[in-house]
């Protein structure tokens, strides 16, 4: 026995030596006129990928808060799960983006933190959280818009026109419906519950299914 | 008449899910932590230098997988009446954290990794059940095992065997006269997966 994973030992370290052998000793000649990002707006644009991600758990606090069963808002917990899974894929949008353009060939591992810890887990009532969603979602804006800012005019003097022309038309549209949509949604909760409270939030959380 | 709901228990929390809540918390965080770097693996796959959409699938496949399973696993906690908690990682995983771990890999213990990844996954969900199935009535709950056997283990057992499989295949391949027509055709046949 010992001596078959001794052979299966061999056989592998085998192969890890000449897959390594193979990669090491192959050098790419690919030109590099094509890339033409620069560092600062490379750096913001790596920065937001982790900001997507913290929405992304932030969210995710949401919807595990709401799923509670002395909760029991199964439809705020879809929306915020569902908002969870959106903002994770803003961040491989993201990714995307910058592979496209030729980056991310190296420090891809510090890419994102280990575990992105929400910061606030639980909410007094349905609105509190739909407020601090509106919130978290301007945060969000400002934030792509600083990413903008810094790509469109930097240190290296170098205007991303594709990038900005990407981040403004996709990310802050979709930005501005979302907020929108947010601050529709706790204007008509709010009113629900000025009348009818509890019961405004109920009916309204069966709406979101 | 006032009716009191204090004096009965109205959670939703029966049998013995006090006893896991921890380890499954523990569990979900395992799971974003390991979607996370599937990400990065398929990330690194898909820089115009490796160019291996074939392995970049794999990954962001696995990684999409964790994802949705973390999701999963808060609503089921919740459903036996628990909550969830961000902050719980067991010590194995925090020690991983030493020394910057790499996710830049080549192929094949890229694949080594993620095999290794999963029966970690698969291994915790064991210990899990194995709590659930001690003979008293603190632990004893056969409705959170048979969750786990149904909702988990058959999915793991396959993708340990598929990754199993690409280690196996991908190892024979690199012995061969030409490790880069290899290395090409195997990545276009995982694009076909
Ligand atoms: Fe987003």
């Amino acid at each position: 026995m010992k001596s078959i994973a001794f052979a299966v030992f061999l056989v592998c370290s085998i192969a890890f030596a000449s897959a390594e052998l193979r990669c090491e000793h192959k050098e790419l000649d690919i030109p590099k006129e094509w890339l033409d990002m620069v560092d600062p707006c490379i750096n913001k644009m790596r920065a937001q990928i982790e900001e997507e991600l913290k929405a992304a758990m932030q969210y995710m606090a949401m919807g595990a808060h709401f799923s509670k069963d002395t909760v029991n808002r199964p439809g705020f917990a879809k929306l915020f799960f569902d908002a969870a899974s959106e903002e994770r894929e803003h961040a491989i949008k993201l990714i995307s983006y910058l592979l496209m353009r030729g980056e991310l060939t190296s420090k891809v591992s510090s890419l994102i933190k280990r575990n992105l810890i929400p910061k606030t887990t639980s909410w007094a009532n349905g609105v509190s959280a739909l407020k601090d969603a509106l919130r978290l979602e301007a945060t969000v804006t400002k934030k792509i818009r600083d990413v903008i800012k810094v790509c469109e005019d930097n240190s290296a003097h170098y205007n991303d026109y594709h990038l900005v022309d990407y981040l403004t038309g996709d990310f802050l549209e979709e930005q501005y419906h979302g907020q929108r949509d947010l601050a529709g949604k706790v204007s008509t909760l709010e009113k629900l519950m000025e009348q009818h409270g509890e019961l405004g939030e109920f009916l309204f959380d069966k709406k979101l299914l | 008449m006032i009716v009191s709901t204090s004096r009965i228990n109205c959670t939703a929390k029966y049998g013995a899910i006090d006893g896991v809540e921890e380890s499954l918390q523990t569990y979900v965080n395992h799971h974003f932590i390991r979607s996370f770097e599937y990400l990065l693996m398929a990330t690194h796959y898909a820089n115009y230098e490796k160019n291996r959409p074939g392995f970049e699938k794999l990954f962001r496949g696995l990684s999409d997988d964790t994802w949705k399973e973390g999701i999963e696993l808060i609503q089921y906690i919740t459903t036996r009446g628990g909550e969830m908690n961000f902050n719980l990682v067991s010590s194995e995983v925090t020690a991983e954290e030493v020394g910057d771990p790499n996710f830049e890999l080549y192929e094949l213990n890229s694949i080594a990794k993620a095999l290794d990844i999963e029966k970690k996954l698969a291994m915790e969900a064991h210990k899990i059940h194995a709590e659930a199935t001690r003979k008293n009535s603190k632990f004893h709950d056969p409705e959170i095992s048979s969750h786990l056997e149904h909702e988990f283990m058959a999915k793991q057992r396959d993708i340990i065997r598929k990754l199993a499989g690409y280690t196996s295949d991908l190892s024979a391949l690199l012995n061969t006269p030409d490790n880069s027509l290899a290395l090409y055709l195997f990545d276009d046949y995982l694009q076909k997966q």
